[in-house]
């Protein structure tokens, strides 16, 4: 047999990988990231009935399939016009919490923190969770750990399943919970709640407390004012389950909420010549290209947009945190996009807190938990907030509920054009005259780093380091410069 | 000694899914031919670095079978991926950490995890189409590929 070394360099062709077009002066043009497509969606899903979409889709992504799932189940409620069970709903938005701090905890400490610990200089062989371990000692990796694993347990009691959940059904939720199993539940978010108070804490002590973080948080280089998307409450406060999306301009003014099922009369799709890439942009302003202000339909979303987009959050400690993010960064929309790693503080305390107080809902181990559904199917739609931002799912279907036609908007595809606005600013800031500054790669990661770009991970064979790459063009097109981590 | 081996992948993602057909297949085999001295539990799942911890914990040997995709290895393939050198095991995306790093993590904060971790790649053509099926060469290796990581059980349970 044969024993093979991976590294870096060998790998699927695609993935990871930044292109920067210079000028003729040799300052940047263009910018765009590379992303592997996953095809053939829609084709596998036409012809099989409907009810199977939500354990099908929670396995196009391996970092959120429960957001998948949920999406999907609620356009199942959709597309056969059911109501589940106020018991049914709180189950899930219960579940879903679980989810925003599973998948918050994983980002904030494995991907974020590790720049703001060590440095955003520091080499890549040390800035990194064991590195952030060193420094900030084992007992915080161990409640790292701990809490991702008791995040995971509440999804799996409620899911049936630790990942790829099987409980969603249309109409409600497969199973309720035992008096048992809630008040295991109560006790592990308890606990959570507590660990977001700790991150929290951390956050203050390792960044806020260091002008040169606040600096560089707030700085020019990483500051990108364009509209924010996200879900809202009927008070507008932040949602990750269920409610409104709102969209608010550069200055805060909500300029459009809208139901998921008219999500295409408010999103268009631009084409730009130099990439396969499409660029999700707002109707009602239009397409200026990749640039940010109140004239360009640019918008984004994510936990900063959804905070952006709210007045406030549903939970007292979270609020708390919430203010204190916005007194501290200066009202309004806040703009810097390395404040999102924040606005995961405030969302993890917020889904905790949230977690805490449905599980000791009286309701919450009702049997009441489905509604069975009567309607003829023809079109559903639902959304809800994926912990990397707005997710819409749209199915068609005859009238035997058989799938004619899936959409699925994530994410990644609503940021696309910030995260190469953000990456363009990093890289201009670097590149001036055609001369290439040390850092280059570092500021770059940092900048798509904060939107969490989802990169088809459905995929995860082996080799997949995801090493950066960075590939500089100067103005006649020809390849000038490659950089690689 | 308690041993895990771990069929990884995604089975709607055509090639994806062949770690976890080629443990469906040991599984079937072990039915009708037992390993003595092993106290072996197969798992399948679809997940990367760290929640790799969880499923580990506890074992004292791990053996991991998942997709490779690498011009270097002819589909159906197996190969030994060294995880001491190079980038090893990593999940295929920027939302964590790799396999490499998870293990040094959770040993780090004093998990009980494998003392051995042995992966092994299977070569493939296409890991980004939508489909239920291997593409043929893949598949056609299965049976082969099974029954290497059987025998390497058995020598397993003989040391």
């Amino acid at each position: 047999m044969r024993r093979i070394t991976i590294d870096p360099v060998t790998r699927l062709e695609g993935h990871g990988k930044i292109e920067i077009f210079l000028n003729d002066d040799g300052d940047v043009e263009n910018v765009y990231f590379q992303v592997p497509e996953l095809r053939g969606f829609e084709k596998f899903c036409v012809g099989r009935p409907a009810e199977e979409m939500p354990r099908i889709v929670s396995r196009i992504c391996g970092v959120c399939p429960e957001a998948h799932h949920l999406c999907s189940t609620k356009a199942l409620d959709n597309l056969y016009g059911v109501q589940p069970p106020s018991a049914a709903v709180k189950l899930r938005e219960l579940f879903y919490c679980a989810h925003q701090v599973h998948s918050h905890i994983a980002h904030f400490y494995v991907l974020a923190a590790p720049d703001f610990v060590l440095g955003p200089h520091a080499e890549p062989a040390i800035r990194n969770i064991l590195g952030l371990i060193k420094r900030v000692g084992a007992e915080v990796g161990s409640e790292v750990i701990k809490h991702r694993s008791y995040a995971q347990r509440v999804q799996e009691i409620i899911g049936g399943k630790a990942t790829h959940p099987v409980c969603g059904l249309p109409g409600g939720v497969s199973k309720s919970i035992s008096e048992e199993e809630r008040r295991e539940i109560e006790a592990l978010a308890r606990s959570c709640v507590e660990f977001g108070e700790l991150s929290a804490r951390l956050f203050d002590n390792l960044v806020l407390r260091k002008e040169e973080y606040v600096d560089l948080i707030t700085g020019d280089v990483y500051s990108s004012p364009t509209y924010y998307m996200g879900l809202v409450d009927d008070r507008n406060r932040m949602s990750f389950y269920d409610g409104t999306v709102r969209v608010v301009d550069p200055e805060g003014e909500e300029v459009v909420r809208f139901p998921a099922r008219d999500y295409l009369r408010h999103i268009a799709e631009a084409v730009e010549p130099w990439t396969y890439l499409k660029f999700p942009y707002l109707r009602e302003v239009g397409w200026r290209g990749l640039v940010g202000g109140k004239g360009s339909g640019v918008y984004c979303v994510g936990p900063l947009a959804r905070l952006n987009v709210a007045e406030g959050v549903s939970t007292p400690r979270a609020q708390e945190e919430y203010e204190k993010m916005y007194s501290t960064l200066g009202g309004g929309p806040i703009h810097a996009v390395l404040a999102n790693h924040w606005a995961r503080i405030v969302e993890i305390l917020n889904a905790a807190e949230r977690m805490l107080e449905l599980s000791r809902d009286e309701e919450i181990t009702s049997d009441e938990v489905r509604t069975v559904p009567t309607g003829t199917p023809r079109e559903g739609f639902a959304v809800v907030e994926a912990p990397r931002g707005t997710l819409f799912h749209h199915y068609e279907t005859d009238e035997e509920g058989i799938i004619t036609r899936v959409n699925i908007v994530v994410a990644t595809t609503h940021n696309n054009a910030p995260i190469c606005m953000s990456i363009k600013q990093a890289a201009a800031a670097l590149i001036r005259g055609g001369e290439v500054s040390e850092g280059l790669l570092n500021m770059v990661e940092m900048a798509f780093r904060a939107y969490d770009p989802c990169f088809g991970c459905a995929t995860h064979s082996l080799p997949g380091d995801m090493p950066l790459e960075v590939r500089i063009y100067d103005f006649s097109g020809r390849l000038r410069e490659t950089l690689r981590r | 000694m308690r041993a895990l081996l771990l069929g990884l992948g995604n089975t709607i993602l055509t090639d994806d899914g062949v770690g976890i057909y080629v443990v469906r297949a040991v599984a079937q085999r072990l039915e009708g031919e037992p390993i003595e001295g092993l106290e072996l539990d197969v798992r399948q799942a679809s997940v990367g670095g760290l929640g790799l911890l969880d499923l580990m914990a506890g074992y004292g040997v791990a053996i991991i079978v998942d997709a490779l995709a690498d011009e270097r290895v002819r589909p159906g393939e197996l190969c030994r991926v060294d995880l001491a050198r190079g980038a090893g095991h990593e999940a295929f995306c920027l939302h964590g950490v790799g396999l490499k790093t998870a293990l040094e993590l959770g040993r780090s904060i004093g998990q009980a995890l494998p003392e051995r971790v042995e992966v092994y790649g299977v070569g493939t053509e296409d890991v980004t189409t939508f489909g239920e099926e291997c593409t043929p060469a893949v598949r056609a290796a299965i049976p082969a590929v099974a029954g290497r990581l059987y025998r390497r059980l058995r020598a397993l349970a003989r040391e």
